[in-house]
């Protein structure tokens, strides 16, 4: 590694491509180093319940239905639920690999409560699946286990074992960002999130290990909100690196250029960020990363002209920048931060005034702070940038909901159902507008449809709830208040999880002056 | 619960008797269920075409029960059902002509 070049470098935005290009180049047999901020093992519910009735005996029916919980009740076919959350799953399963060992941000093993985090995770995992999991111990500072019969080793980079021949290396670039699992977890912590570590200290170090791999696969994982797109040419430097250890120095120059303008910038220091940015421009005006960081680092300065035409330029340079991820507006709203968000979706507008997804993010916005006719302004103006984008007319569709304009709301959201892009979401409303109509029918027919979508939320469960108590069916009543109420109490323990270290020491202080008085 | 009422299983459910009794599958609820072996009977008799009171004198006949028993648990479990959502009125085509 750093030392040979390597020809197989594949590119993928979302993690599972890797899988595929495993699949591809038939590889068999492979021990995989999967370096990630991310598990991407988890389960794949993939058993046919229906499968069940073709069992001869009850006692064969009680043996397959008390082994695990991974029943497909989708009716989706296996192969369409492997995501970037689930793939090394297949990959182990169909053979491709004998073992994994995925090396995670060194901050993940930097204490005994990281480490017990990530020991938990396995374990909270082993109940779904108990017999696919098993042996949990950690030796020598790794986490080990066995995955379907085969070994799983999490851990360090400093602790990647030497081994004897060429590994599947399979790295995410939200590694390089991502350090811990803070509360923004599985996001990198905002603002300014600075790579913790840079393509060719990792190239470095797996040198340092002697890794050799034959099959590098890299995902950028921005779409998502993964790695931030500030970063995302990141990975091209590490394909870089690894294709050819011997890069001319004119180029390592350049990457080591760009290192030193993103720390100016994430820091501040915006005319030396600057300086640094244009002298790679000079080296390299097709760097499409670099006019990017420029349109931003502009803007941040007020210069809004320039910041326009340093982020046109991006997106000619490179279309893939006019992402809905080109801004951290959806990962500082999905955190309830809601100004920040705000000042991302208007600093994109500023730059690209076409960006419908930014326009209907500002939307979403309004609609939380209230603000309902500048919550339709921007859903439309959504709508008339992307016609038929879904979520848009979904947007619009709550927004006549809330002000009870039940005809335009409905019009609305009958045609995000058809986008198909939200369904769940645009059934669940439609129950809402119905019933409010005290059209009962009509809307239990609709929030049943919602949640044949898999549109589950708590909401959901206390409106069929609600619906049943009216037509007298306290059994189907009980069951979905029951529901809602379970909901309730996981997102209250997810939100206790999410309390910072400092605030769960606490927590944990006073239970124990509780004990002892 | 009328006793000529005429009730027919959702159509939601596949399902299969394996031993005598029901195995059903409700994707929607994401559930597994199990009827015993005179829940299974009853089940199968709820195809649309028979009443209530048909479906208890099946049950008299069958398991050895005398008929206010049979009543008592057929109406009991076709309730359950019911209230469950796991059958519902038989549309009209599946009835028979209804006698004056």
């Amino acid at each position: 590694m750093g030392a040979d070049p390597i020809e197989n470098v594949v590119m993928m935005e979302d993690h599972d491509g890797a899988y595929y290009a495993w699949k591809q180049a038939e590889l068999k047999d492979r021990i995989a180093v999967h370096i990630d901020a991310h598990i991407d093992f988890g389960w794949i519910p993939e058993r046919d319940p229906e499968a069940l009735l073709n069992l001869g005996t009850l006692r064969e029916l009680e043996n397959q239905s008390s082994t695990d919980s991974l029943w497909n009740f989708t009716g989706r076919p296996t192969d369409k639920l492997v995501d970037l959350g689930n793939y090394l799953n297949p990959a182990l399963r169909e053979g491709i690999l004998r073992s994994v060992y995925w090396v995670a941000p060194d901050r993940f093993f930097a204490t005994r409560e990281r480490q017990a985090q990530l020991e938990a995770m396995l374990h909270e995992m082993r109940k779904a699946n108990p017999r696919a999991l098993q042996q949990i111990a950690w030796s020598n500072g790794v986490l080990q286990a066995e995955l379907y019969g085969k070994p799983l080793t999490i851990c360090p980079l400093a602790n990647i074992p030497r081994f004897q021949e060429d590994v599947l290396l399979d790295i995410d670039t939200d590694f390089l960002i991502i350090n811990s699992i803070s509360p923004a977890y599985p996001y990198p912590d905002h603002p300014n999130p600075t790579p913790w570590t840079w393509p060719d200290e990792l190239v470095e170090r797996l040198r340092e290990r002697g890794l050799r791999s034959d099959f590098v696969t890299i995902a950028y994982s921005v779409e998502g909100g993964y790695t931030p797109l500030d970063y995302k040419y990141l990975a091209d430097d590490l394909a870089s690196l690894l294709r050819d250890p011997d890069l001319p120095a004119a180029q390592l120059w350049l990457m080591s250029l760009k290192r030193d303008a993103a720390c100016a910038h994430d820091t501040g220091k915006f005319a030396e960020a600057r300086e640094a940015y244009e002298r790679t421009l000079a080296l390299d005006p097709d760097d499409a990363s670099v006019h990017y960081r420029l349109a931003q680092l502009a803007y941040e300065q007020g210069h809004v002209d320039e910041a326009r035409r340093y982020y046109e330029q991006t997106v000619t340079l490179d279309p893939t920048y006019r992402t809905e991820y080109n801004n951290v507006g959806p990962v500082y709203l999905s955190l309830g931060q809601f100004t920040q968000s705000a000042a991302e979706y208007r600093k994109i507008i500023a730059l690209d005034p076409q960006h419908a997804s930014a326009h209907r993010g500002l939307g979403d916005l309004s609609v939380q702070q209230g603000r309902w006719d500048e919550a339709l302004a921007h859903y439309r103006r959504a709508s008339e940038l992307r016609p038929g984008d879904g979520l848009a007319h979904l947007g619009q569709g709550r927004v006549h909901a809330q002000v009870r304009n039940w005809a335009s709301a409905e019009t609305e959201l009958k045609q995000a159902v058809r986008s198909k892009e939200c369904e769940g979401a645009a059934q669940y409303w439609l129950g809402y507008v119905y019933a409010k109509q005290r059209r009962w029918d009509d809307a239990l027919a609709s929030y049943k449809a919602a949640r044949r979508c898999r549109f589950r939320t708590r909401g959901l469960y206390l409106a069929l709830g609600n619906l049943y108590l009216r037509k007298k069916n306290m059994y189907q009543a009980a069951r979905h208040y029951g529901k809602a109420a379970r909901l309730l109490a996981a997102a209250v323990r997810h939100r206790v999880r999410r309390l910072p270290e400092s605030v769960r020491r606490m927590l944990m202080t006073i239970r124990c002056g509780d004990a002892t008085r | 619960m009328q006793l000529d009422k005429r009730l027919a299983r959702s159509e939601r459910f596949a399902w299969r008797v394996i031993e005598d009794e029901a195995v059903l599958v409700d994707r929607d609820e994401e559930e597994v269920l199990r009827l015993n072996l005179i829940a299974a009977e009853i089940w199968q008799a709820l195809d649309g075409s028979r009443s209530i009171a048909e479906i208890i004198d099946q049950i008299h006949q069958s398991f050895d029960v005398d008929r206010k028993t049979a009543e008592n648990d057929v109406l009991r479990f076709v309730k359950e059902l019911f209230k469950r959502e796991l059958v519902e009125e038989a549309p009209a085509a599946a009835r028979e002509p209804q006698a004056r």
